[in-house]
C-alpha cells in the first residue's frame, strides 16, 4: 500500500511508490528496501566469509557458487529487490554450509578408509610374521 | 555461556591439534591427509589446491614455498581476518559492518576466485 515518505532530497512529502521525486526529480530507486514503518531494511548477509573458507579450504569448486550468490545478494540489494536479496543470502549460507559439510565428510571417510587399510596391512603383516 | 566456552575451546583445541598434525607430518608424504576430490576426478587444480601444502610450509615457517603452493591463501588470509571480525562485531559496530560489506566486494572475491582458477591451471602453479 502507498504511504507518504519523505524526500531524501527535497524534503517533500511523496508516495512511497513513486521511482522519482514529482518536486525534485530525485530517484527513489531502493524503495523495497524499506519494511512498512519506511525504515531501510539492512543489507541481508551475503555469507562471503564462508564462501571463501569453503573455496579455499574445502577442495570443491562449490565455494564459487557461494561467492555467486553473496554477489548475488548485493546486486538485488543495491537494485531494490529485498526479498530477491533475502533469497540469495539464505542460497548463500546453504551453498556454503553444504560444501564445507561435504568436503568435512569426505575427509573423514578418507581418514577411516586409511586407518581400516592400515589395521589390516598390520593385522596381516603379523599374521605372515608369526 | 557455559555453552559458548565450551565452543570456543572445542575450537581452539581442534585448531592447535591440526597445526600439530600439519607441523609433524608432510601432505606430501603421508597418503592419509585426504586428497582434493576436484583434482583426482578432472586432473585439474581447484582453487584450494595445494592449501595443506602450504599449512605445512607455514608451520615450518617457509613462506616462500607456502605461497608457492597456493598464493590465492595469501589473498584471502587477511581478507577472511577482517570479514570474521566484522561480522562477530556486527551489533557493536554496524558502521565498520557496512564499510566492510560494500556494495562490490562479493563480486571483486568472484572475479579473483576464478581469476586464479583458469590461470593457475593455464600456467600450473
Amino acid at each position: 500500500m502507498a504511504q507518504l515518505i519523505v524526500c531524501p532530497s527535497c524534503g517533500a512529502e511523496i508516495s512511497s511508490e513513486a521511482r522519482q521525486c514529482p518536486h525534485c526529480g530525485h530517484p527513489i530507486k531502493s524503495l523495497e528496501n524499506c519494511n512498512g514503518d519506511g525504515a531501510m531494511n539492512r543489507k541481508p548477509d551475503t555469507h562471503l566469509a564462508k564462501a571463501i573458507i569453503a573455496t579455499i579450504l574445502c577442495c570443491l569448486p562449490l565455494g564459487v557458487v557461494a561467492i555467486v550468490y553473496a554477489c548475488k545478494v548485493d546486486s538485488l540489494y543495491a537494485a531494490g529487490d529485498y526479498q530477491g536479496a533475502l533469497s540469495a543470502s539464505r542460497k548463500a549460507s546453504l551453498w556454503g554450509n553444504w560444501s564445507i559439510g561435504v568436503s568435512v565428510f569426505i575427509c573423514i571417510l578418507y581418514v577411516i578408509f586409511y586407518v581400516a587399510l592400515g589395521g589390516f596391512a598390520f593385522l596381516s603383516s603379523i599374521g605372515r610374521t608369526f | 555461556m557455559i555453552r559458548r566456552i565450551l565452543f570456543l575451546s572445542l575450537g581452539v583445541v581442534a585448531v592447535v591439534g591440526l597445526l600439530c598434525v600439519y607441523y609433524l607430518y608432510d601432505p606430501r608424504e603421508v597418503a592419509l591427509f585426504p586428497r582434493c576430490l576436484f583434482q583426482t576426478l578432472t586432473g585439474l587444480s581447484c582453487p584450494g589446491c595445494g592449501s595443506q601444502r602450504a599449512l605445512y610450509s607455514i608451520v615450518h615457517l617457509d613462506i616462500a614455498e607456502a605461497f608457492r603452493q597456493n598464493a590465492f591463501l595469501f589473498a584471502m588470509m587477511p581478507l577472511l581476518a577482517v570479514l570474521i571480525v566484522a561480522d562477530v562485531m556486527k551489533e557493536r559496530k554496524p558502521l565498520l559492518h557496512k564499510m566492510v560489506f560494500s556494495r562490490h566486494l562479493s563480486f571483486v572475491v568472484l572475479v579473483v576466485t576464478l581469476l586464479w582458477f583458469v590461470l593457475r591451471n593455464f600456467f600450473a602453479c
